[in-house]
């Protein structure tokens, strides 16, 4: 019965990002976000390794990063799901201080050197390590055994992403209620699901998220609590440390002209050059002016300046344009005016410099940035949001929150003809499960092999293969008699998890469809709908053609039939049981090589079966010497 | 008129006074500061001081101890960057980040010497003399 559980342990909201994580919690009314034991809100996504003690994560472990960088870990997000020879994992790895290995399966691995012991770890341990700090996290603050957590990805993550984002919960002990789309968060936090409901249309947001080291644009379409994500764009390593760069760039030159002296070939004071650098920069978003200080920068001498925010802006122009510029083409890429746009929503700590906010403002003709809550939050505050209104808390507000997430393209597999057997139509909303029934084709046969496509064509070699299976040892019988029932699941995460059993014997399979290939991006969703809009008319003859095929094929089939059928043998002359067999087995001969007949070949042969039919018939009353009654092999 | 000019006068002497108080308060703020630091700095000197005398007398140590120690003292140096100071909080700060310098200077010559010992020291195996260490 219904025992109260009221020191039940609440779900936590996770911004598992690629420099930096946060969490939050619904509580007291209200959406918390967790300070960590050093009093920070948000926690380094850092896990360091060391010889003399145990794995330090978070602060601790990037507080060490300079002395032991090779044994620090960070950026595990953008190699989690991926592939050893990525172009991006290549990329990345000549920058990282740390060694990536090749493990089995092309799966990159993380090496380091643990207590003296050298470990291989994939992208997932280390991502799990940094969710274990972050349950921690919760647990002292909450002072309860957190269970369950919703957990944010980036919008463009594929399946295999998401696995293994699911994977590194696991291993943290973390049931994951929901995988939510980070600019989905974003735009929880602002409940701009809420006014949708209220006005009863769509609306149009776009997420603006400038961070550390990523930036993201998404344009994302809320409709009663669907949330759809339009068009995503950005540029992976593009945020605020390269601001910090350009004016570190700046000040060389400057302590260069005015001392003669040229710091480059010293670390040590490049390092306290950045650290003031930043501190000005954070300094600049809230006054037009700072003076900049550091004692013995280099030989002995000071170094003091002053730099304006204008000059800052000015050094950092290229950047902000070429953010602007990707906002601009997503809003094409989703053929969105500038007017359409209701709401523009400011994530990530770099959003806080005006000249950002204000380039963006000017873009959308004056209109308000949401920018109430604090940009490095936002995203976990959306996750908590949804990790109260799934486990049942909340307010009003928050219980009120529908959240669908729909399939971009169709899902289903090929039938006979190559033809596109559509189970699960594109935009259904998630989790959804379908069954259908498959049959089989032809007497006595042993296995279904199924293909799983994804696309909107009625051939089914248009669309993309995503997966494939095979049901084997099925029972014996003819063609049509043996049955697999087929089931596809698609979880509320997007995974998609075919299976088929034959239900006499029982026999089963399963595949779990975690290729890449089957997440596209925008482009690709695009262009396959696209395709399909533009083929509607070959599709449709496609779909004729099919039908076609597939009654000729029944045609000789029931020709065959006919023929094993000892009543209709008897009645048969020997010459003539042989030229029909000869025909029923060119016609098979024929189906076999001309799958892909066009409409008129198939409907001919089919007349020419007829008539050879017709005309064994006619033979076989002629040719004996005692009058046979003339036989016609009726098919239907 | 002239009660109000004196008036005037007396506000603005005692906005100055208010002012030199703020002042007076942000730079014993800074030295206060300062001071905090210079204390944590105390240790990280005598750690500096054992590992100069093990390293005189020859003995090797292992690398790592130097490399952490020199970033300890650069995390202290940039706490120092980040006090804002002013008159005597000021100089306090540039004294000890040239103290701290110093001793980053004396950990780089040690390791130099440490990574080659003169022929004539004894060569025991390296890491095998613990590191003094408050933490």
């Amino acid at each position: 019965m219904g025992r109260t559980r009221a020191c039940e342990a609440p779900a936590i909201g996770i911004d598992l990002g690629t420099t930096y994580s946060c969490v939050a919690v619904w509580q007291n009314n209200r959406v918390e976000i967790i300070v960590n034991e050093q009093g920070n809100r948000t926690t380094p996504s850092c896990v360091a390794f060391s010889d003399v003690q145990d794995c330090l994560i978070g602060d601790a472990a990037k507080n060490q990063i300079a002395m032991n960088s090779s044994n620090t870990v960070f950026d595990a997000k953008r190699l989690i799901g991926k592939r050893f020879h990525d172009a991006t994992v290549q990329k990345d790895m000549k920058v990282w201080p740390f060694k990536i290995a090749e493990g089995i399966c092309g799966k990159p691995k993380i090496e380091v050197s643990d207590k003296g012991v050298k470990k291989l770890f994939a992208a997932e341990d280390i991502s799990a390590m940094v969710l274990t700090k972050m349950k921690e996290v919760a647990n002292a603050y909450l002072n309860a055994d957190v269970k369950s957590a919703v957990i944010t990805v980036p919008a463009y993550f594929d399946d295999l992403q998401r696995q293994a984002t699911k994977d590194a919960a696991a291993a943290a002990g973390l049931d994951v209620l929901r995988l939510l789309n980070e600019p989905t968060a974003a735009a929880i936090a602002y409940r701009l699901d809420q006014k949708a409901t209220n006005r009863g249309r769509p609306i149009n947001v776009l997420i603006f998220d400038l961070g550390g080291g990523t930036f993201d644009v998404s344009l994302v379409t809320i409709n009663k609590g669907t949330f759809e994500v339009k068009a995503v764009g950005g540029d992976t390593h593009l945020g605020g440390e390269d601001f910090d760069n350009q004016m570190v760039k700046y000040f060389v030159e400057e302590f260069n002209r005015k001392e003669g002296k040229d710091i480059t070939t010293n670390p040590r004071a490049l390092g306290r050059l950045r650290v003031a650098c930043e501190k000005a920069k954070r300094i600049l978003s809230s006054t037009t002016f700072t003076s900049i200080e550091v004692d013995c920068l280099h030989d002995g001498v000071d170094f003091s300046s002053k730099i304006t925010r204008a000059k800052f802006e000015e050094l950092n122009m290229d950047y902000f344009n070429n953010c602007m510029e990707t906002v601009q083409r997503c809003m094409k890429d989703a053929q969105w005016d500038n007017n359409m746009v209701n709401e523009v929503v400011l994530v990530g700590g770099s959003t806080r410099i005006p000249k950002v906010q204000q380039m963006l403002q000017e873009y959308f003709d004056g209109k308000n940035l949401c920018k109430t809550i604090n940009p490095d939050e936002a995203v976990a505050y959306g996750a908590a949001v949804l990790a109260a209104n799934m486990s049942g808390k909340g307010n009003k507000m928050v219980k009120s929150l529908v959240l669908l997430d729909v399939i971009p393209l169709s899902l289903g597999h090929e039938l006979l003809g190559q033809f596109m057997r559509v189970v699960i139509p594109k935009n259904t909303p998630i989790p959804i499960t379908k069954e259908v029934i498959g049959v089989t084709i032809e007497d006595n046969q042993p296995s279904f092999r199924f293909k799983v496509y994804q696309g909107e064509r009625s051939r089914s070699t248009d669309n993309i293969l995503i997966g494939e299976f095979v049901l084997r040892n099925l029972p014996l019988a003819p063609k049509g008699v043996t049955k697999a029932n087929i089931r596809y699941d698609v979880d509320a995460d997007g995974i998609l998890k075919v299976s088929a059993e034959e239900p006499l014997t029982g026999q089963k399979n399963h595949i779990t469809i975690t290729k890449d290939k089957r997440r596209l991006s925008k482009e690709e969703t695009d262009k396959m709908l696209q395709d399909a809009k533009r083929y509607k008319a070959d599709d449709e003859d496609y779909r004729k053609k099919r039908n076609a095929y597939i009654a000729l094929d029944y045609y000789v089939y029931n020709l065959k039939t006919k023929l094993n059928d000892d009543n209709i043998r008897q009645r048969l002359s020997q010459e003539d049981i042989k030229k029909m067999d000869d025909v029923v087995q060119e016609a098979k001969e024929w189906l076999k090589t001309n799958t892909l007949a066009e409409i008129e070949a198939i409907v001919n042969k089919k007349k020419e079966l007829d008539s050879k039919r017709r005309h064994g018939a006619r033979t076989s009353s002629s040719s004996g010497g005692r009058p046979k009654k003339v036989v016609t092999i009726n098919i239907d | 008129d002239r009660i109000e000019e004196v008036n005037e006068k007396v506000e603005e002497v005692n906005e100055n006074v208010e002012e030199a108080k703020e002042t007076i308060k942000e730079v014993s703020r800074g030295v206060e500061a300062v001071n905090k630091i210079r204390e944590e700095n105390n240790q990280f000197a005598e750690q500096v001081a054992s590992l100069e005398a093990v390293v005189c007398s020859g003995i090797q140590v292992a690398d790592k101890d130097f490399v952490f120690l020199t970033e300890m003292l650069m995390r202290q140096l940039l706490k120092l960057d980040g006090i804002d100071a002013e008159g005597e909080g000021r100089t306090q700060r540039k004294l000890e980040v040239r103290r701290v310098q110093g001793l980053v200077d004396t950990l780089d010559n040690l390791r130099t010497k440490n990574a080659n010992p003169s022929n004539d020291a004894p060569k025991p195996a390296s890491g095998e003399v613990p590191m003094p260490s408050s933490l």
